[in-house]
């Protein structure tokens, strides 16, 4: 579903609680399709949950400033400035189609960032933001309330989660909600079936189009 | 034998080498995706040859020095020899960096024979490409007739010092390939190379050898490829067969009313020509071999250059030439005015028959992009900045995959790099996993409702159930717990007292809805892992 949605040139951001799970389940869309996918700003990201969610391993780098610490590290000798981000970001964006930029790159200006996705624009590339405002977002997707299953008390194991993604943005003209799977048992993202519509009782879940939920 | 052009090839080997600038005795590879492209002197005589490994290299040569394969910076440096030789030559032709083609009779006849403008070409290109060339390489310069004739001349030339020219005719050109080996038809001649292995594998090791074979039985068991290699190992037409001129009306321009001055946007706009020119072919089932690339500014400067390939130019490749084109005019000339027109014009069209995009073949333009936007971010931001996964093997979350420097991966063929290590790795946890892995652990801590840090006993019995967990400082880092399960106790390399380690993993939901990964060690609780 959402890997339809995004367009290229465009910039995707992601909140909320499972932000990191959604940047990941979009862009297994495309890295499914031999698009190369590169990560700046979000150390830590797990390699075995991007490879459930669907990205190829085999095509992901990942850009990592020295002293790899999270976004509100303190002022170290080696930690990278706007400048060197900006020459950084530049040369994933001409070389990957999908860019993922987690809370790490918050330290680029907006005069930067906005060079940065006029750039992204005229190459085509795609940027899925992970709690990185800075550089805006043509399309949000937001994942609200997450109920995970499995679990009890002190027994169980957590199977998979269930969230409400909602998407916002300049295109979309009024919100739109889809209950998911993020991430199902085996890591993936996919849809429930549809409640509010009728469906038949043989009929087998596929991807819900956009459109017709919520 | 009439309609044979008479083509001079001006060769420089090892080109990237030259341009990356080496010391004459010093041992330079230059690398592209983890392979040699090319290699000093110094470094052959250490056993480096192209298409090894890097590590491989190292292995060999340990003080070699590794630069990264940068085209750009290749034509660039090239396109002062171009724009010397062009002022000798009226049409050249280019195909790569370090390769340049022009035909020999105009030339020839102008500097009184084609000796004395051999050497004069070679003189202009030597000195235009000023120091860093003696040093490490020298041009060869090779007349015959033909491309692939004059290629191998070219070779010849460079290794002995000396330009060659093969006397024009058939029974020359055969008497001067027939020692060659079959392998030059994979270099030179852009023949596939499992086909030459072929050759190879039945004995025919030298030109000599295929051409002595009768025409009827080499065209019967190899087919037409077989034929048309048999033609020019006898010193026969070498123009691949199927390449024609086009039909006219075929070439795309672009007209601006508004001069340009960024090449960027040239470089946009010619992207879009490139398409266009591919798709329109493609449904003839041509592909473009041989372009004309003409821009013309508004006061009438002119840069216009002729650029062949084989194996065909698809869009990456056009536009990549369109780059090196107007980066070289910008650069050698002071442009007055900005660029009012562009066009690609297809001189040469041949078959499309899903010929090999690469050098290495089966890689996309997307493979392409990124491996070069790899080394440039290795340049940018440091070699252990730039990292690929890497499959390690382990029952934690932080353990099963790691991070390696993307310089030491092979990134065309990551298969070996990720295939899973190691045996079943009992205790590990079931799929889904946390999206976000902390490395080292955080401290938190972890109470039960009374306000006493929860313990786990050595038989793996919990002391209470967790109620609330402390991931950071005041209330905000306060988490009720709103379920949980565990502990999973793991007992790591019990035989090894150094090294063995005991750890308790609990998966917690708290109230706000987040699920943590955390485990307690020696008494101490950490944060392994969210699932966010």
């Amino acid at each position: 579903m959402p890997g339809a949605v995004v367009q290229r040139g465009s910039v995707v951001g992601c909140e909320g609680p499972a932000a990191v799970s959604l940047s990941l389940a979009l862009a297994a869309g495309p890295s499914q399709q031999g698009a190369w996918v590169a990560v700046a700003g979000l150390p830590g990201l797990g390699l075995a949950a991007a490879a459930e969610a669907g990205v190829v391993l085999g095509r992901l780098v990942q850009v990592a400033a020295p002293q790899g610490s999270g976004p509100a590290g303190q002022q170290q000798g080696q930690k990278w400035g706007d400048q060197q981000w900006g020459d950084v970001l530049a040369a994933m964006i001409d070389g990957f189609d999908v860019v993922l930029l987690g809370p790490g790159t918050q330290g680029v200006k907006p005069g930067t960032a906005r060079r940065l996705v006029a750039r992204l624009r005229a190459r085509g590339a795609v940027a899925i933001t992970v709690a990185a405002p800075v550089f805006g977002a043509d399309l949000c997707f937001r994942a609200a309330n997450p109920r995970w299953t499995g679990l009890g008390q002190g027994h169980g194991v957590a199977q998979g989660r269930r969230v409400v993604v909602e998407l916002t943005g300049r295109r979309v003209p009024r919100a739109r909600r889809a209950e998911m799977w993020l991430p199902a048992a085996d890591g993936r993202m996919c849809p429930l079936p549809d409640v509010v519509a009728p469906v038949p009782v043989d009929h087998v879940a596929g991807p819900v189009p956009l459109d017709q939920a919520g | 034998m009439a309609g044979v052009p008479r083509l001079g090839v001006l060769w420089c080997p090892h080109w990237p080498v030259v341009v990356a600038g080496a010391r004459p005795d010093e041992p330079v590879v230059v690398v592209h995706a983890n392979r040699v492209v090319a290699h000093s002197l110094a470094a052959a005589a250490e056993g480096v040859t192209v298409g090894m490994r890097r590590r491989a290299t190292q292995a060999r040569s340990p003080h070699v020095r590794i630069e990264q394969y940068d085209p750009d910076r290749d034509a660039r440096a090239f396109d002062q020899v171009v724009q010397a030789v062009a002022a000798e030559v009226p049409q050249l032709e280019l195909t790569e960096p370090g390769t340049l083609t022009f035909m020999a009779r105009g030339p020839a006849r102008y500097f009184g024979g084609e000796a004395s403008m051999s050497a004069t070409i070679v003189a202009t290109a030597t000195r235009a490409a000023g120091s860093p060339l003696g040093a490490v390489g020298r041009f060869g310069l090779g007349v015959a007739d033909g491309r692939f004739a004059a290629g191998l001349a070219a070779r010849r030339a460079a290794e002995v010092g000396q330009p060659l020219v093969v006397a024009p005719g058939c029974e020359a050109t055969a008497t001067f390939l027939a020692p060659l080996p079959v392998r030059m038809l994979a270099d030179v001649g852009g023949v596939p190379l499992e086909f030459v292995d072929l050759l190879h594998r039945l004995g025919l090791h030298h030109l000599g050898h295929l051409a002595a074979l009768p025409a009827a039985d080499v065209s019967a068991r190899f087919g037409p490829l077989g034929a048309f290699v048999h033609r020019i190992a006898r010193g026969g037409d070498d123009r691949l067969p199927d390449t024609h001129a086009p039909p006219a009306g075929l070439q795309v321009q672009r007209v601006f009313e508004e001069p340009v001055h960024h090449s960027d946007v040239l470089v946009f706009i010619a992207r879009q020509l490139a398409g266009e020119l591919v798709a329109s072919l493609a449904a003839q089932g041509r592909v473009c071999t041989r372009l004309a690339v003409l821009a013309e500014t508004e006061h009438g400067e002119r840069s216009e250059r002729l650029w062949y390939r084989s194996t065909g130019l698809n869009e990456a490749a056009m536009v990549e030439r369109v780059r090196w084109q107007l980066d070289g005019w910008a650069q050698h000339e002071s442009l007055t005015a900005g660029v009012i027109l562009l066009r690609l014009d297809p001189v040469e069209v041949g078959a499309d028959d899903g010929v090999q995009l690469g050098l290495w073949g089966g890689r996309t333009q997307a493979d392409d992009w990124a491996m070069r936007a790899v080394a440039r971010l290795v340049a940018i931001a440091g070699e252990r900045q730039v990292l690929v996964p890497a499959a390690r093997g382990g029952r934690q979350p932080h353990e099963a995959y790691d991070w390696v420097p993307a310089v030491s991966a092979d990134l065309a063929d990551p298969a070996e790099r990720l295939s899973p290590v190691g045996g079943p790795w009992p205790g590990s946890l079931p799929s889904p996993s946390p999206a976000l892995v902390h490395a080292p652990a955080l401290p938190i801590e972890v109470v039960d409702d009374r306000g006493v840090p929860v313990a786990v006993s050595g038989r793996g019995v919990v002391s209470a159930p967790p109620a609330t967990v402390r991931l950071g400082p005041g209330s905000a880092g306060i988490h009720e717990v709103q379920a949980w399960a565990g502990p999973w106790p793991v007992d790591e390399r019990w035989w090894d007292s150094a090294h063995s380690r005991r750890v308790a993993r609990f998966q917690v939901l708290t109230r706000s809805g987040a699920l943590l990964l955390v485990g307690v060690e020696g008494g101490c609780w950490r944060l392994a892992a969210e699932y966010g």
